[in-house]
């Protein structure tokens, strides 16, 4: 931190394109918004869409390097911040799909905001901008949880959020304080060199530090806030608030566990047996609690925490060749079912005010599309051979059989059984929906229901066309995270 | 040599024409029948000149063979195997299949669903050619079940008439003598299943011998192409067959077990003892395709698959499989004798023919009862096909009547009819100068060579044989006298009766020279072709019998002529010269042994009481009780409510497993109802305990 | 209490747990406050309490006023929108402090182009916020509380979301039953 501002500044500056793009587009908006008369303030979501397409292309071109240890620009950045960048279009281009959203310059920002903090916080390798990054995806996520005007469910919702994620906030700087304390490092190439040769115990604090990845990956117990809020918020929110911040946690805990962490306690035996342990517990928890849910939203919220268990699981065999790549394949596959779902579960929600289960019968009828991709999805995320979701799956089980089950490194394989199981356990959770969807009448005589928003429909297709793709190309996508 | 490719095309070609045909709209059944004898004829004249080829080169053709499955320790193939005998059989099928299609046109030409019946039989042919054609037990087996199908499919043609018992016209023109026919299950639907499951039973068998095989092949590190023909026959003969083990067995022992397997499949198939059950109801399909079934396809598999794995039967398996044949040729000659169905005599009589066949094969090569056995099997496919074509023509022509006692006199109305099947009936009965005569002659004498080469118990099959041959006489000319002999017993039934016309009349004048001895003897090129191939290392000991064998041939000619003069003088003196009372006293005379034969020597109930119901009845429940759980539970469930926890039947093991989950599931959703102090403790708890743990290390 | 303020590197030697025990000390002096201050306002209160029924003691106080109906309901919050643009103002002007001594040297090193382009995007930004604020309304004082529709595009103009009254003073809004 000594050294004085680098002369190459801009080469240096160059490293982080990407989020200058992003971080560009949210003033151009907010002068949009001012200036954009009521009617075609849709306009502010293209200039988004062409911020995060910027950077998706930006993101593609980065070469490894380093700005002072508080960046890093490594192998599996471009993909990314790629995929950062790109499921934030995506979500862009479905928000100009719904034409009630209220303050849409102002969505805008909050999305872009959130996007700009995953992407910092995938690409940080200090405490500081890591730290940035998760406020700025907070305060976005806050704001947009709450963002169906006189919904009290989604003001609860908000308010939830607001204080679990305060608590966090809370957790993380007290621990950041602490590891600053006894380091005297905020980079995470100083704190893991520092920590070598402190007792074990000192990690607590990095644990302390962990509890805000962890609440936004919504691993247990940090998880509770996340059932509300998926079924409080709007779907187009959920899907801002679920996917980016988490391939942004996750990369920066798989950053944190590789580089901070001593690489004597790295290994699957100390590091990998808490980490297994914590997506033991998300997958268990996930698995069984879904069973009992009756709402579409909360069973993808339990779905969340599932997948965030299997990719922290991935995590759990870090120093293993492969398990980063594992991970992300994971949350790539989750991310674009998720996302495709939730779309189809906005235009539910737009048709008939709830995702409960009772009221997405009969969508089979009225929506035989619509109906026919959010099974697609659900069965990806419920992990159906041919589909992206089983791949992503497949190759943490792969990584975490890989380990055994002995002495103790057993705890990992203990959690790659609990996977099995689970996936088995949740696919009934999945079920449900389809059941409601395919099997059961509506209620009431079907309405007659205009046609999906454009927009919506390119989002269904892309979402619907990786979903297959992912399964169809498993080998170039692993070598495209390579 | 023959092309690669022809028989190839040989064997796909009926299921192409039963493709093409499937596509056919439903309402040109003329189109489906004319496109379909198209093809196969195309077929048959490609199987003649393979049968020509091969004949002719008097050897073995190899076809294309491609790997299937490819384990390591063996591999699976498919490929076509073309010797004498499978080139005989082809020409057979095609020319039984072109000529009953021609047939049925005319026999079907007033039912609506006509138009079904081509491409299911084409696809029946293509799986008989597949179990004649195949180069290994495995791809005979695929097409063995393939033929199981095609028989499902074609005995329950007419699959929405009513059971017997619920049948109108059926109960007011029975016969007399019909006992013994459980009515309540007589109906093509069961009729149909009755064929399927019971030749399950054998195919149980032959799976377990393929398995024994496999077994043998790998043991012997011949995993390569295990199962194809050339194969096995040099497991059989491996020196080292001997030291292999398994469960305890000698090689010689498994190998025993594995013939009686494939036997057993025979069995079910070819209609033997004690599963033969299913080929009298059988009947209740279309004649036509009782015609191929009885002829060509169907029963013809069992008979051609042991003669085809011949080098693989020890003497042990021959001897079960003469006894099988000698059983099953005399008690259903028997049987035939009292049935006052005009079909069921010629099913029982199929049943007998198809004994007296492993009979001959139950000889063993050296008496030449493997070339008997397929002889009998090639004549027979002659005149039992045309049998059934005139015995269609009869039913057709007397308005679905089928009952002997009330024809009579039809030589007169329907003279193509009635001397073509003359033809036949002295055929089956083995009168001199026709086919049956040949190959009867052959069977019986080595049956007899083979009984006086062993002694003792081999003489049984021989003596039974001999037997079912005399009452075949009989009952045959019975049959032909009670149809078309004498004059007209009840008018109402036969005053409209007529030939069939056009091209069914000429297939029957086609099939009639087949019933003589000439084209089979002609040359003595049949017994030529077929003790040629693979007989290398029989010849020997064929050789040195020479003079037995002649010496039992002569004998079994006086034999056969003998049979047949006493069988026939019987049934003409009494039949032919209209003295039926004569028949009747008989029947009061020997009331027990006539009710005995009427009811089929009961074997029909015993299948329905251990079988139908107890073993299925029983099983059923005993299954449910497994599957769903106890009677408390099923009864709750059906009342729609959760039953009580059955951890002792899979149903009940599920429910329990789910109802666990959902439990857990619904204290798992109470942590999560959304009270912030919950999620608070909960949170703080875990993470304690997490750092306490993690204190711990 | 000085018994408790020991160096930590002295509890680093003395306990098993190192230098995380200064954490613990931490956590138990917060504890030993604050539920010692609770513990002697709780004695304060028994011992010099006036009021002995208890539906006084539990009702809402209000200075100089007489309360009408509880306070669990919905407020007319018209002042957070200022409150938060200016916290947001308040906090970025404190970020701007660290960066001054570095903003000296690059002055010194004769990079004043930098660091007017630095400073000014930052301010700027934090302008345009501002201005993006009082577009929205922020900053308007006296407005008519609008009762809006619970969707729509419409009120994208003058109009702060969560600036409004609704007619349902109930009881806060417990966890709805769930699951």
């Amino acid at each position: 931190m000594s050294a004085s501002f680098p002369t190459d500044a801009a080469a240096q500056v160059a490293q982080l394109w990407p989020e200058l793009w992003l971080a560009a587009g949210i003033p151009a908006v907010l002068v949009a918004d001012m200036l954009l008369p009521t009617a075609k303030k849709v306009a502010t979501a293209w200039l988004g869409i062409g911020a995060c397409l910027a950077a998706a292309i930006a993101a593609c071109s980065g070469a490894p390097g380093s700005i002072e240890g508080m960046i890093t620009v490594d192998a599996m950045t471009p993909f990314v911040r790629c995929l950062i960048a790109s499921l934030t279009a995506l979500l862009l281009v479905l928000g100009t799909g719904q034409r009630a959203l209220a303050d849409r310059g102002a969505h805008t920002v909050c999305v872009l905001g959130v996007a700009l903090g995953s992407s910092i916080a995938a690409v940080s390798a200090n405490l500081l901008p890591l730290w940035l990054g998760l406020e700025m995806v907070s305060l976005g996520s806050y704001g947009l949880a709450a963002w169906k005007g006189g919904d009290r469910r989604a003001a609860e919702a908000g308010m939830k959020f607001v204080l679990f994620g305060g608590l966090a906030s809370a957790c993380t700087l007290f621990g950041m304080s602490h590891v600053y304390g006894l380091t005297g490092h905020l980079d995470f190439v100083g704190i893991g060199a520092a920590f070598a040769n402190m007792p074990v115990v000192a990690l607590a604090a990095l644990g302390l530090v962990a509890v805000g990845v962890a609440y936004k990956l919504t691993i247990v117990p940090f998880h509770f806030y996340a059932p509300d809020v998926y079924e409080g918020a709007p779907a187009l929110s959920v899907a801002v608030v679920g996917l980016a911040p988490k391939v942004g946690a996750l990369v920066a805990l798989a950053r944190g566990v590789q580089l901070a962490v001593p690489r004597t306690l790295a290994g699957p035996e100390v590091l990998g047996t808490a980490l297994a342990a914590a997506a033991g517990a998300s997958l268990l928890l996930a698995a069984f609690t879904a069973l009992a849910q009756r709402d579409a939203k909360r069973i993808l919220a339990f779905s969340g925490i599932g997948h965030a268990g299997t990719a922290v699981l991935a995590l759990a065999c870090l120093p293993a060749e492969g398990a980063l790549r594992a991970a992300l394949l994971q949350v790539l596959s989750y991310s674009v079912a998720t996302l495709g779902a939730l779309a189809c579960l906005a235009v539910v929600e737009q048709d008939r005010g709830s995702c409960r289960l009772e009221a997405l019968r009969g969508l089979g009828r009225e929506r035989p599309w619509l109906a026919a991709l959010l099974c697609v999805f659900l069965f990806s995320l419920a992990g159906v051979p041919p589909l992206a979701g089983f791949f992503g799956k497949w190759v943490v089980l792969q990584q975490a059989l890989g380990f055994g089950f002995g002495g103790a490194r057993s705890a990992v394989g203990v959690a790659a059984l609990l996977l099995v199981l689970s996936t088995a356990l949740s696919a009934w959770a999945y079920l449900l929906v389809v059941r409601a969807v395919v099997l059961q009448p509506a209620a009431e005589p079907a309405r007659p229901s205009e046609r999906v928003a454009m927009p919506v429909v390119v989002v269904l297709a892309i979402c619907g066309a990786a979903v297959l793709a992912i399964g169809f190309w498993l080998d170039r996508c692993v070598a495209l995270l390579a | 040599m023959i092309p690669s490719w022809l028989p190839v095309v040989v064997l796909v070609l009926p299921l192409l024409a039963a493709v093409l045909v499937g596509l056919l709209p439903r309402r040109s059944p003329g189109l489906a029948h004319g496109l379909a004898a198209a093809l196969l004829g195309a077929g048959l004249c490609l199987a003649l000149w393979q049968a020509t080829a091969v004949l002719g080169h008097g050897q073995a053709f190899v076809g294309p063979h491609a790997t299937w499955l490819d384990l390591g320790a063996f591999t699976l193939g498919v490929g076509v195997y073309v010797d004498a005998m499978a080139a005989i059989m082809a020409g057979i099928v095609y020319l039984l299949a072109v000529l009953v299609l021609l047939f049925n046109r005319w026999y079907m030409h007033d039912d609506a669903q006509a138009a079904r019946f081509p491409w299911q039989f084409c696809g029946f042919v293509f799986a008989m050619l597949g179990v004649v054609l195949s180069d290994n037990l495995f791809l005979s087996f695929c097409c063995w079940e393939l033929v199981g199908l095609g028989s499902y499919l074609l005995i329950g043609f007419w699959f929405a008439k009513p059971a017997a018992s619920e049948d109108p016209e059926y109960q007011a023109n029975k016969g007399q003598g019909a006992r013994g026919v459980l009515e309540s299950s007589l109906s093509p639907s069961h009729a149909q299943l009755k064929a399927f499951v019971t030749n399950r039973i054998g195919d149980a068998g032959f799976l377990f011998g393929i398995g024994v095989f496999l077994v043998l092949a790998i043991g012997l590190g011949r995993g390569t192409d295990a199962l194809g023909w050339a194969n096995l026959r040099q497991v059989v003969q491996d020196p080292a067959l001997a030291s292999v083990s398994c469960f305890g067995l000698s090689g010689h022992a498994l190998l025993v077990l594995a013939a009686l397997g494939v036997f057993a499949g025979a069995v079910g198939k070819s209609a033997q003892f004690p599963l033969h059950v299913w080929l009298p109801d059988a009947m209740q399909g279309p004649t036509t395709a009782s015609s191929i079934i009885h002829a060509a396809t169907m029963v013809a598999a069992g008979v051609f698959l042991v003669a085809r794995c011949y080098p693989m039967f020890p003497p042990e398996a021959l001897a079960v499989v003469g006894w099988t044949g000698g059983i099953t040729c005399f008690f259903a000659a028997t049987i035939a004798c009292v049935q006052w169905d005009l079909k069921a005599v010629l099913a029982y009589s199929t049943v007998s023919q198809l004994g007296l066949m492993f009979v001959g094969l139950g000889a063993g090569e050296a008496a030449g009862g493997r070339v008997a056995g397929l002889a009998h099997l090639f004549t027979h496919a002659m005149f039992k096909c045309l049998l059934f074509l005139c015995a269609g023509a009869v039913i057709h022509a007397c308005a679905g009547h089928q009952d002997l006692e009330r024809m009579g006199g039809l030589r007169r109305r329907m003279p193509v009819v009635a001397w073509t099947s003359l033809m036949a009936v002295l055929a089956i009965a083995g009168a001199p100068l026709f086919s049956g005569f040949f190959s009867k002659d052959a069977v019986l004498a080595a049956g007899l060579g083979a009984a006086t080469a062993e002694g003792g118990l081999a003489w049984g099959p021989f003596v039974l044989a001999c037997a079912g041959s005399l009452l075949t006489s009989a009952y045959m000319l019975r049959w032909w006298f009670s149809l078309f002999g004498g004059d007209e017993r009840d008018a109402s039934v036969t005053h409209h009766a007529h030939d069939p016309s056009g091209l069914a009349k000429w297939v029957l004048l086609l099939l009639a020279p087949f019933t003589l001895a000439l084209p089979w003897t002609a040359g003595g090129w049949l017994e030529h072709a077929l003790a040629a191939p693979g007989a290398a290392h029989h010849e020997g000991a064929h050789g040195a019998n020479d003079s037995h064998t002649l010496d039992a041939h002569t004998l079994g000619m006086i034999l056969a002529l003998l049979l047949l003069a006493v069988g026939a003088a019987f049934a003409v003196a009494v039949f032919g010269r209209g003295r039926r009372e004569l028949a009747a006293g008989l029947a009061r005379r020997f009331a027990g042994l006539h009710r005995c034969c009427a009811e089929l020597w009961g074997i029909d109930r015993l299948w329905h009481r251990w079988f139908v119901r107890g073993l299925g009845q029983r099983g059923s429940a005993t299954a449910a009780r497994i599957d769903l759980g106890s009677t408390q539970r099923l009864a709750a469930l059906e009342a729609g409510k959760p039953g009580p926890d059955d951890f002792e039947s899979l149903d009940g093991i599920v429910d329990g497993v789910a109802r666990v989950c959902g439990s857990l599931g619904r204290g798992g959703a109470w942590f999560h109802g959304g009270r912030l102090g919950t999620y608070l403790a909960v949170a703080i708890g875990i993470g304690a305990f997490g750092l306490w743990w993690g204190l711990q290390r | 209490m000085s018994a408790l303020i020991v160096a930590p590197e002295v509890l680093a030697q003395a306990t098993p747990y190192g230098a995380w025990a200064s954490v613990a000390v931490v956590f138990l002096l917060a504890l030993a406050v604050v539920g010692g201050a609770l513990f002697v306002v709780r004695m304060v209160t028994r011992v010099f309490d006036r009021i002995r029924s208890p539906e006084e003691r539990l009702s809402t106080y209000e200075c100089g006023e007489e309360p009408v109906g509880t306070a669990w309901f919905r407020f007319n919050n018209r002042f957070t929108t200022v409150a938060l643009a200016f916290l947001v103002f308040d906090v970025e002007l404190a970020l701007l402090w660290p960066i001054l001594p570095r903003c000296l040297a690059w002055l010194g090193e004769g990079r004043g182009g930098q660091v007017f382009v630095e400073i000014a995007v930052f301010a700027g930004t934090l302008a345009l916020g501002l201005a993006w604020v009082a577009h929205q309304g922020g900053f308007a004082w006296d407005r008519a509380v609008v009762d809006e529709p619970p969707a729509g595009d419409a009120g994208a103009g003058n109009r702060v979301a969560s600036n409004r009254v609704t007619g349902n003073p109930g009881p806060g809004n417990p966890g709805d039953g769930r699951g």
